[in-house]
């Protein structure tokens, strides 16, 4: 199979180093403090946070958690593929939550707990990129501090060509594979995760690619942020400022 | 002025935090409830078909902010030795933890148990919405299994009938692929079956699952004597006792039920939910019609 045409194309049209669409919307789950939608391309994921709230009693392994519930409607394929998938979301959750302890500044997490809920609706390629981005705006829309804005990004190397944000079909391929979760400020990578042998070059190669791709996705998400804050600004404090035209 | 004004907004929220059943009596008491509906009006339903492209069919409904996605799969099963003309409907809601903040991932709420006995009841025992028969593709031999799953997305109230509709709207678009069972006992889409043995015929467009009767539910209250109809999760903490009441597409009582309550209700009010539940399902066909001829329309 050919994936990247000798035009330079891949099979849903897009260029190397394209990313697919991305589309947010924040907040639009009421009873929960801050949520997100989080659609790129065919993956669409709906992540809510409840806290910073009181610390139930009882033992509870960490002050934030995070976990990611995989529906069986959302997945390509029988039962057992969905099984599959859970036990990957498992792993993922876990890495998410440790790369989130550090982003909460430790002042806001005493004495208090933050649960974060990813709900997999549609999964396709880079799920588990589109989950950490949601959680990671459900928690900005949410009001929690963050130490640093981050996104994540998947990559591949196939047919020795370095994609960013694989596609279903393009990732179910036996090739180089990586995902990082990156930090835009330090300039750091917080998450990485590969799948398949690559040599050591390549792997530079996709986490040169994944950085670009983390880049331009902050660039959006920070977007969305804002004109969700001035959006809702501007709806709450209508009479606010009415009042303050007749002074 | 300004200052003013914020006071008073937050005066009002600590009010309702403080003294939630004083608070909804001043609205109930001029007629009016805090959402601006009158007691006798439920909240404006939206239905998305084709929500989630690989689910076998799918819906997204909501009731104001009450949320639930239905998705459908598809899968082949043999059918058991007592009824080998039969496949089978397997329902399942899981209240997502997202939902409310109470809810702890997890062991499935007994909630979540209550609105499958619920849609159970109302698709298959009581209402045959699903003849099962319909699902089988060669008797004895294979048969469709159809997982039917609903997520609780937000929960505000009135959950049985967002369900309810959820379920309804993802099995009134599900289409049932033709398969050919092969010699072996293999399952394959008869297009392969048909090329095999005929190369010429065409490949059959997949038949829509005919529903038998269309079963649909509306939740109301009793407040100071008082029905209030179609519930949010505020109001379902204040009112004496809800009755749930399903009727179908002829108009028949297919159920209702009252789970217990601090108030007791008479057959007047019982048929009054029924008459409410009859006004309401005109309005949810309406919109459910519209929504699946726009799904059809668009392929």
């Amino acid at each position: 199979m050919e994936f990247v045409s000798p035009e330079g194309l891949r099979l849903d049209g897009r260029r190397p180093k394209e990313l697919r669409k991305l589309r947010i919307k924040l907040g639009s789950l009421d009873g929960t403090d801050g949520s997100a939608f989080v659609q790129l391309g065919n993956t669409k994921v709906l992540a809510a946070v409840f806290g910073p709230r009181g610390a139930p009693t009882g033992a509870r392994s960490s002050a934030i958690s995070c976990v990611i519930a995989v529906s069986a409607i959302s997945v390509q394929g029988d039962r057992r593929s969905k099984e599959r998938l859970g036990r990957q979301a498992t792993e993922f959750s876990r890495a998410l939550t440790n790369a989130m302890e550090q982003l909460v500044p430790a002042d806001i997490l005493k004495n208090a707990c933050i649960d974060v809920h990813v709900q997999v609706l549609q999964a396709d390629g880079g799920l588990f990129a589109a989950c950490a981005n949601a959680a990671l705006l459900a928690l900005a829309n949410a009001g929690v501090p963050l130490r640093d804005i981050c996104a994540a990004c998947h990559t591949g190397l196939l047919e020795s060509t370095a994609l960013v944000d694989l596609s279903a079909q393009e990732s179910m391929q036996q090739a180089p594979q990586a995902a990082i979760l990156y930090e835009c400020r330090t300039q750091s990578i917080a998450i990485m995760q590969t799948d398949n042998k690559m040599s050591t070059t390549a792997l530079e190669e996709l986490l040169e690619l994944a950085t670009e791709g983390c880049i331009a996705l902050v660039t959006a998400m920070r977007q969305a942020l804002i004109s969700s804050t001035v959006q809702q600004l501007s709806t709450s404090a209508p009479h606010a400022s009415a009042a303050q035209r007749r002074d | 002025m300004a200052a003013a004004e914020i006071t008073d907004s937050l005066e009002a929220d600590a009010f309702k935090k403080l003294y939630p059943d004083q608070f909804y009596a001043r609205f109930i008491a001029d007629g009016i409830r805090p959402d601006g509906r009158p007691l006798g009006r439920a909240r404006t339903a939206s239905i998305g078909l084709g929500a989630v492209s690989t689910a076998d069919s799918s819906a997204l409904v909501k009731f104001g902010n009450s949320t639930a996605l239905a998705g459908i799969k598809l899968e082949i099963m043999v059918p058991k030795d007592d009824t080998p003309n039969q496949g089978q409907l397997s329902i399942a809601v899981e209240m997502a933890p997202m939902c409310s903040p109470d809810m702890r991932p997890g062991r499935p709420s007994d909630a979540a148990q209550v609105l499958v006995e619920q849609l159970n009841n109302a698709l298959l025992a009581s209402a045959k919405a699903v003849n099962l028969d319909d699902l089988c593709i060669d008797p004895g031999k294979a048969a469709w299994v159809a997982y039917l799953d609903i997520y609780v997305l937000d929960s505000d109230g009135s959950l049985a009938d967002v369900t309810l509709l959820a379920a309804v709207a993802a099995l009134a678009t599900l289409r049932l692929p033709h398969v050919a069972v092969t010699d072996g006992g293999n399952v394959v889409p008869s297009s392969e079956a048909a090329e095999a043995a005929a190369p010429d015929e065409m490949a059959v467009e997949p038949t829509k699952l005919q529903l038998r009767s269309v079963p649909l539910a509306l939740t109301c209250g009793l407040y100071k004597d008082q029905l209030i109809v179609g519930l949010t999760a505020e109001e379902e903490a204040l009112v004496a006792t809800s009755v749930t009441t399903i009727v179908d597409d002829q108009g028949r009582l297919i159920g209702q039920l009252k789970a217990g309550g601090r108030a007791e209700m008479d057959i007047a009010r019982l048929q009054d939910c029924i008459e409410a539940a009859k006004l309401r399902y005109a309005e949810l066909a309406g919109i459910l019609q519209q929504a699946i001829t726009q799904y059809d329309g668009s392929g």
